[in-house]
């Protein structure tokens, strides 16, 4: 080591000794100026770890290396050093390595190796509080939906009841109202459960064969009430070229049309609503349609257009409506993996072009749309209602017994459905799937799984039920039974189900 | 007067929040900047205790390991307590504190341990207990050096425990 290189390297090192009381005896201060006579344990709190070297030197250990220690004499800055004491009788010395710059070196690469997995393991956390969070705040609205959907049910479905009764024009104005203020509540619940499962990722298209002639149909005949009621004009329109037998979300793209005609209505004070559906073009196994809903109403602004397609936002404050309803258009459209054009004028109008891509079917019609499934008259059915909701049972009751067809009786839980499957033969179950111990799904399981009395085993189960989970169909299918109805459902819906399965069973 | 000195050691993963509750305890100071602590730093605080005893609490400072068998052993001598610090918002920080625990346990039979949760203010303490109860995490704390919240606590808690 040459001269100059021995200075620079002693001065990086200081060695002290210290005597058994901590008094210092040597120091040769290259580093810290401690002086001879002074206390260590005055110099720095580190050196009070000496107290306990002393208790741990062993005669196979008696060396003790410190690394990296943060050492600070006044108002310094720190020194990083590694001090190593070697405890011997009497005294102690300890040798102190200044190696600041090189530890902060090596301390940048650490330092940055730590934010890093730091920001990663926080991140992890914060996205799982937001799992957290979106699942209830789903399993909350799922569940809300499900409380108030129940009584609508009961709310809707005696309506209904009650408009078939003799009332006089100011009773049935007031039962038009409370029909109207309900069908809206409904749209509301319904609204406000897609969009919060289409915002969650947990929304899923169903596929069924449909009849795209037939869905036109029903939707013009559900809105021209209320279109010709504001006086305007209904146009509307299909093009002979379609291949009206598809594949698809029927239900789903039912909302599609009926939100953007929704929509138009509001927005209408006169002229014309024109709702049409047009073949663009076509494949033997796809075909691309337009859906267009046109109006004469209030139109849209430049800076509008791309709003209106927001949760929750309306033109018009005073109309009535969730705002969801095009947010829901729009998410709809593109899971469908269609477009959605708008061309709007400020006081001329509004036109709403969906554009789809639909799988073509077979070319069979679809069983709902062949079929009316007529039971025959004069010959009764006995039907059993399982539902633990007195409102929703005793509505499925007068709706049922109101038909003529049918002896129901009724059940609110499924361990007493099954003592009367057991002791009477029934042609259909009507079962609710949120019932108070068995769901309706383990009912059916059980039905299917525990019975060898095919007149058991085989009736025919309907699944009821206000739960708005994904593929409820699909999971009541799954469970056994042959068809499901959400809440509220219409007592024409009831039937249909209703005369559908008891028909087809009989007709096997 | 009696006058003893102990020493307090703060260990767990890095960035947990060792040097933020060192510094709250000791300046009661706070800071958002996050430097990763290089070796070991050593204060002292003195603290007059109910009972008329004068402590002089030896902290130490220690840098960041998830394993503290793979830390530098040499900081751990002659612990009177050891502050087991994790960061309630990341989960890896203690998944295994078991593990961790029982070494400190095993290697230094007669000090004092506790437990800490760092970073209450990140997250509702209801969230935080029922993680923690997720994981079977025994914890003697739940801290916040940013807000200083249980921090005083804390060790006043292992000033009475040391001394005893």
């Amino acid at each position: 080591m040459g001269d100059e290189n021995q200075k620079k390297f002693y001065k990086k090192v200081q060695l002290v000794t210290v005597n058994e009381l901590g008094k210092i005896i040597y120091s040769d201060a290259n580093l810290f100026s401690w002086n001879v006579n002074d206390s260590i344990y005055e110099a720095h709190p580190f050196f009070s770890i000496i107290e306990s070297l002393k208790e741990a030197v062993s005669a196979q250990e008696n060396e003790f290396t410190f690394p990296c220690v943060h050492l600070k004499e006044g108002k310094e800055a720190s020194r990083i050093c590694d001090v190593t004491f070697t405890v011997s009788y009497g005294e102690i010395n300890i040798v102190i390595f200044d190696y600041t710059q090189a530890y902060l070196d090596l301390n940048k690469i650490s330092q940055e190796r730590n934010e890093s997995i730091i920001k990663a393991q926080e991140l992890e956390f914060t996205n799982r509080l937001l799992i957290e969070k979106e699942n209830f705040k789903n399993d909350f609205i799922a569940s809300i939906n499900h409380e108030l959907t129940t009584p609508l049910t009961s709310v809707k479905g005696f309506i209904e009841l009650l408009e078939k009764t003799n009332l006089d024009y100011e009773q049935e104005e007031l039962v038009k109202i409370i029909k109207t203020e309900s069908d809206h509540l409904q749209n509301i619940f319904g609204d406000m459960f897609d969009i919060s499962r289409i915002e969650s990722g947990g929304f899923k298209l169903e596929e069924e064969t449909f009849n795209l002639k037939e869905l036109f149909s029903t939707i013009v005949n559900s809105n021209k009430g209320p279109i010709e009621k504001q006086a305007l004009n209904f146009k509307t329109e299909i093009d002979n070229k379609l291949n009206a037998e598809l594949i698809g979300d029927k239900t789903r793209l039912y909302q599609i049309i009926s939100n953007l005609i929704s929509n138009a209505l509001k927005y209408t004070d006169e002229g014309f609503i024109k709702f049409s559906i047009n073949r663009l073009s076509g494949k033997s196994s796809k075909q691309q349609i337009a859906i267009v809903v046109e109006d004469s109403g209030i139109g849209i602004s430049e800076e509008d257009k791309a709003a209106i397609f927001e949760s929750f936002s309306q033109l018009n404050p005073n109309i009535k409506g969730s705002g969801l309803g095009l947010n829901i258009v729009r998410s709809l459209v593109s899971l469908m993996e269609g477009e959605i054009l708008l061309e709007s004028k400020v006081g001329v109008g509004s036109k709403f072009t969906v554009v789809l891509s639909l799988k073509n079917a077979s070319g069979e019609e679809t069983e709902e749309v062949k079929h009316h499934y007529e039971l025959p008259k004069g010959k009764k059915y006995r039907i059993l209602v399982v539902e633990n909701q007195l409102n929703t049972q005793y509505l499925l009751l007068k709706i049922l017994l109101a038909q003529g067809s049918f002896f129901v009786d009724a059940v609110s839980s499924a361990e007493a459905a099954i003592k009367a499957i057991e002791n009477r033969e029934y042609k259909l179950i009507i079962s609710d799937i949120k019932l108070d111990e068995l769901t309706g799904f383990q009912l059916a399981q059980r039905i299917r799984n525990q019975y060898g009395d095919v007149a058991i085993k085989n009736i025919p189960i309907l699944g009821i039920s206000a739960l708005r989970a994904p593929n409820m169909t699909n999971k009541a299918i799954a469970a056994g039974m042959d068809a499901f109805l959400s809440k509220p459902f219409s007592e024409k819906q009831l039937l249909q189900k209703v005369n559908r399965l008891i028909y087809l069973a009989n007709h096997k | 007067m009696i006058k003893l000195s102990k020493k307090v050691a703060l260990v767990g993963s890095f960035g947990v929040g060792k040097t933020s509750l060192f510094r709250r305890f000791i300046d009661n100071e706070f800071s958002t900047d996050y430097k990763s602590t290089l070796g070991v730093q050593i204060q002292k605080k003195v603290i007059t205790m109910d009972n008329g005893i004068e402590l002089s609490m030896i902290l130490w400072d220690t840098e960041g390991h998830e394993n503290i068998s793979e830390g530098r052993s040499s900081y751990l001598i002659g612990s009177h307590a050891f502050v087991y610090v994790f960061d309630i918002t990341r989960i890896d920080t203690y998944k295994e504190i078991n593990t961790q625990i029982e070494f400190l346990k095993n290697h230094f039979p007669n000090a004092v341990i506790k437990i800490v949760g760092n970073k209450l203010d990140a997250v509702s303490k209801k969230k935080a207990i029922e993680t923690l109860k997720e994981y079977s995490v025994q914890y003697d704390y739940l801290t916040s050096a940013k807000t200083g919240d249980y921090v005083e606590e804390l060790f006043a808690d292992i000033a009475v425990d040391v001394t005893n």
